[in-house]
């Protein structure tokens, strides 16, 4: 029998319901394993003090009792929201991200805030000034980010669930690192008020939980139009828990080829071989389809999201909030100090470029240019979706990297996102689940990409490949020593 | 070279960021093989593609002009290094 921490929303709930187990003892469970396992993995930038105190007898809210884990970028009220960086180190929110008021209100328990790249700015959780957080698979792997702490506490018990964001794949590619679920809903189909801003055309929040069930079941409570947040839409939230069930016999799922080719490890592809098998033993058609543009996601997603990043940081001057350089005397200066000091190096190199593209003589070559490709790679898949219903690729190129392998060569970890940053160019909901495990034990991810405001049928697919395969029932293993 | 060392000097000064000559070294370094690859994009035809800034369908979002409760002044004051009454206190701006 699985520890109450290691469990999913799903069982918790109905072990609830039958009064087999009590609020009190999930929690407990999940504090414990926080003791025994923060110290190395690191996932926590701030734990909540005190979720014990006042838990009442198991109330009839549908997420009484579930302990989760928020990412530090997404504001909690009264609870420190560094975003992973010392600028915002003693940055307390006054109110909560709509997200949050919604979970808080069905009666989720906030455990605390998790690790996770500056302002969500990474694709290994390195790039933390609370230091990394290891991939509980293998303490030498990075969890992946720039969600890594929510995918990490999720992985390794220390959360039943969790909230991420996801602007270019930070939800995905540690979810695909850790053997975990991750969810990017569509743009606009959940609230962003509280989320701290990174690249708002881009940026959405998500979940990360243990299987595909227990991310339709959090999906469910917060997807919701917001007056607060003008680019939410106002859209007919599905029941989501009801579209799981449904049949897949006859679903059109594409494969596109030009995907698989070069920088692709050979365990990935063979992991996609087998996905396609899998799904065409269920019954689905596997057509292959054609994105064009792919090949050029990458330079149109940094420049798009670094120049909507230099102009969304330009906040942090040390006037309102965060750290201020002491020392300067004349206000140009205490700017430059205090961003200088404040910001780490991944951080000020894009907003470095990000200037760069946005500055005269350079604007028409590299950011309009990359707004034609952003329609162009759009365009792409509204010609995809007359022929599948979904899109399946590997969520990452390669399984989890050692920590350190890619912190000097800042190209080669932008390459990571080959898979995941179409579907925020294109607004479009994508999913990882587990598919597989390499022959060093490290977890593989496969991504689904649907049709806009259609998270329905990627949850659907995804439960179905689920329930024929065993991946998402393996934990790491907590207790090696390495 | 893209962007030597001079040109990041005057990027970063744009960006209101103070970057240590070593930095300065680095970043020209990385930056430049980056943009290097991002000239990719240049091979493509894009003659009379429109740009696409955003997804959503965006429209203007009203509501009724009426008053609302909002923060106190202690509240939005509360994250501030340094304050001064009612105010934001930072150095001093007029000669």
């Amino acid at each position: 029998m699985q520890e109450l921490c290691d469990q999913s929303i799903g069982d918790l709930n109905r072990q609830l319901k039958g009064q087999a187990v009590a609020v009190r003892d999930i929690v407990s469970s999940v504090v414990k394993r926080i003791e025994e396992v923060e110290p190395t993995i690191n996932a926590f930038i701030t734990l909540e003090e005190e979720v014990l105190t006042g838990l009442g007898p198991s109330p009839k809210n549908p997420l009484a009792g579930i302990p989760i884990a928020i990412k530090d970028n997404i504001c909690t009220k009264g609870l420190r929201t560094t975003c992973g960086s010392r600028i915002l180190s003693d940055f307390v929110p006054s109110y909560d991200a709509t997200v949050v008021s919604l979970l808080r209100r069905a009666g989720a328990i906030v455990l605390g805030k998790t690790n996770m790249d500056e302002f969500g700015m990474g694709s290994s959780n390195e790039h933390s000034y609370f230091s990394v957080c290891r991939n509980p698979w293998n303490l030498q792997y990075v969890p992946g980010g720039s969600s890594g702490g929510s995918a990490a506490a999720v992985a390794a018990g220390e959360a039943t669930c969790a909230l991420g964001s996801d602007t270019g794949g930070s939800i995905r590619l540690p979810a695909a690192f850790c053997g975990v679920v991750g969810l990017k809903p569509t743009y606009g189909r959940i609230s962003r008020y509280g989320l701290v801003a990174f690249a708002s055309s881009l940026d959405q929040i998500g979940t990360v939980t243990k299987d595909v069930t227990d991310a339709a079941i959090l999906l469910s409570h917060i997807a919701a139009p917001d007056p607060l947040d003008s680019t939410s839409v106002n859209v007919e939230v599905p029941n989501y828990m009801r579209a799981l069930e449904k049949e897949i016999k006859g679903s059109r799922i594409g494969v596109s080829r030009e995907h698989l080719k070069k920088g692709v490890s050979e365990e990935v592809c063979s992991s996609i071989d087998d996905v396609i098998l899998t799904f065409s033993k269920l019954g689905c058609k596997i057509v292959d389809v054609s994105l064009p543009h792919s090949d050029y996601s990458i330079p149109a997603y940094y420049l798009i999201s670094t120049a909507e990043a230099s102009s969304n940081l330009a906040r942090y001057d040390g006037v309102r909030y965060g750290c201020r350089d002491p020392l300067s005397i004349d206000i140009e200066g205490m700017y430059q100090k205090t961003r200088g000091s404040g910001f780490g190096d991944e951080v000020k190199r894009r907003i470095t470029l990000g200037t760069y593209c946005l500055s005269h003589g350079y604007y028409d070559d590299y950011y309009m240019k990359s707004l034609r490709v952003r329609r162009l790679i759009k365009e792409d898949f509204q010609s995809a979706w007359q022929h599948v219903d979904a899109i399946i690729t590997p969520t990452s190129p390669t399984p989890a990297f050692e920590i350190g392998e890619r912190t000097k060569d800042p190209l080669t970890m932008y390459l990571s996102d080959v898979f995941t940053v179409s579907a925020n160019l294109a607004g479009l909901p994508a999913i990882s689940i587990p598919c597989g495990l390499t022959s060093r034990g490290l977890p593989l991810g496969l991504q689904i990409v649907g049709r806009p405001f259609d998270e329905s049928t990627i949850l659907n697919l995804a439960h179905h490949y689920e329930k024929s395969t065993p991946w998402h029932e393996l934990r790491p293993n907590l207790d090696r020593e390495n | 070279v893209p962007l030597p060392d001079k040109e990041v000097q005057k990027i970063a000064g744009l960006a209101k960021l103070h970057l240590t000559s070593e930095e300065k070294r680095v970043f020209s370094r990385q930056l430049s093989r980056i943009i290097d690859y991002f000239n990719k994009l240049s091979t493509l035809e894009l003659e009379g593609v429109k740009p696409l800034s955003h997804v959503a369908d965006l429209r203007n979002v009203m509501r009724d002009d009426e008053q609302r409760r909002c923060l106190h002044t202690s509240e939005v004051l509360r994250n501030a290094p340094a304050t001064y009454r009612n105010m934001f206190r930072v150095p001093k701006v007029i000669e």
